[in-house]
């Protein structure tokens, strides 16, 4: 190789050596370039989601009470409804047990009998006092004195005595102990208020 | 007077002219490869920008359907049930009056 030979092989090989160059310094920022810009777009995407997260949460604090109320509205709205279904055969019902009352019915004989023993039983003194609704109550559990006394002195003993005074009510006793400290109301209405405060929830979560 | 050159000098020479083109033209690329990442910096820039602009009320609108829908749903689904209850009231009537009856009497009840 000449003198002139190796010069223009040197030159040739600098300026093919500094295209390379220059050409791998500008490869080199298009790839970091799209670097920057997706890492950009994943920042940005995340604080989007973070940012939105926030405004949606800060919007549903705000508008939670207002549909909180709207759905307890509507859940009161049901329970109501359905209540007022289940009160309407309640009303009819009272309205048969009072008819059985007045009319004398054998089955509200039976039931005052068994409403006499309840009370007796619950007040469980030795000497309890009976008061009746009305003039015939007392008169038939006068005849029947016998037959509730001997039910209840099977577990314990006790005088029963039926009150003169009436209390002129819908049906059904009060059972009074001999020194007043304990009654038992089982009086019709006594009944159906407990009827309306126990046995309807209960229907109503069974149904 | 001109410098009379030998043939080594003038070989060195322009080596030497070829080596500072040389340079220049990796300057020039490098230039290049700043304006490019500078420009890229811009955009990320902008689109960091461009998502955080959020439209709050379209959010809003947004949430408050949502809510809506779940109390229509609540509405819908507690309809259904009522209708359930009220069919169910409505096949035993009878059975439901007739044990409030004997509840109030007491009837149902041991002595």
């Amino acid at each position: 190789m000449s003198k002139s030979d190796l010069l223009i092989f040197l030159l040739e090989k600098i300026w093919e050596k500094a295209q390379q160059e220059a050409e791998r310094i500008r490869e080199e920022a298009k790839v970091k370039a799209k670097e920057i810009l997706e890492e950009a777009k994943k920042r940005a995407e995340t604080a989007k989601i973070e940012r939105e997260t926030e405004i949606r949460l800060r919007i549903r604090r705000r508008l939670y009470r207002e549909y909180a109320l709207k759905k307890l509205e509507l859940r009161r709205y049901f329970i109501l409804e359905k209540n007022k279904a289940l009160k309407e055969l309640l009303e009819r019902a009272i309205k048969i047990a009072y008819d059985l009352a007045e009319k004398r019915d054998s089955k509200y004989l039976e039931a005052l009998k068994k409403l006499a023993i309840n009370a007796v039983s619950r007040v469980g003194s030795e000497k309890v006092i009976l008061y009746c609704c009305s003039e015939e109550d007392k008169a038939y559990l006068k005849e029947v004195i016998r037959e509730i006394s001997d039910v209840v002195s099977q577990r314990r003993k006790v005088e029963i005595i039926v009150a003169d005074k009436v209390l002129n009510c819908n049906g059904g006793v009060i059972a009074v102990s001999a020194d007043g400290r304990i009654i038992y109301n089982n009086t019709l209405n006594a009944r159906i208020k407990r009827v309306e405060t126990e046995l309807l929830p209960a229907l109503l979560s069974k149904l | 007077m001109a410098e009379v050159l030998n043939r080594e000098e003038v070989s060195l020479k322009v080596l030497e002219e070829v080596r500072r083109q040389a340079l220049k033209i990796i300057e020039e690329a490098q230039r290049d490869a700043e304006k490019i990442i500078g420009e890229a910096k811009k955009q990320a820039e902008e689109i960091a920008r461009l998502h955080l602009t959020l439209d709050e009320e379209e959010l809003e609108k947004a949430e408050a359907e949502k809510l809506e829908k779940e109390v229509e749903e609540l509405r819908a689904e507690l309809s259904k049930k009522l209708d359930d209850f009220m069919r169910k009231l409505e096949e035993n009537r009878e059975l439901i009056i007739k044990e409030l009856v004997e509840a109030i009497l007491g009837l149902g009840e041991e002595s």
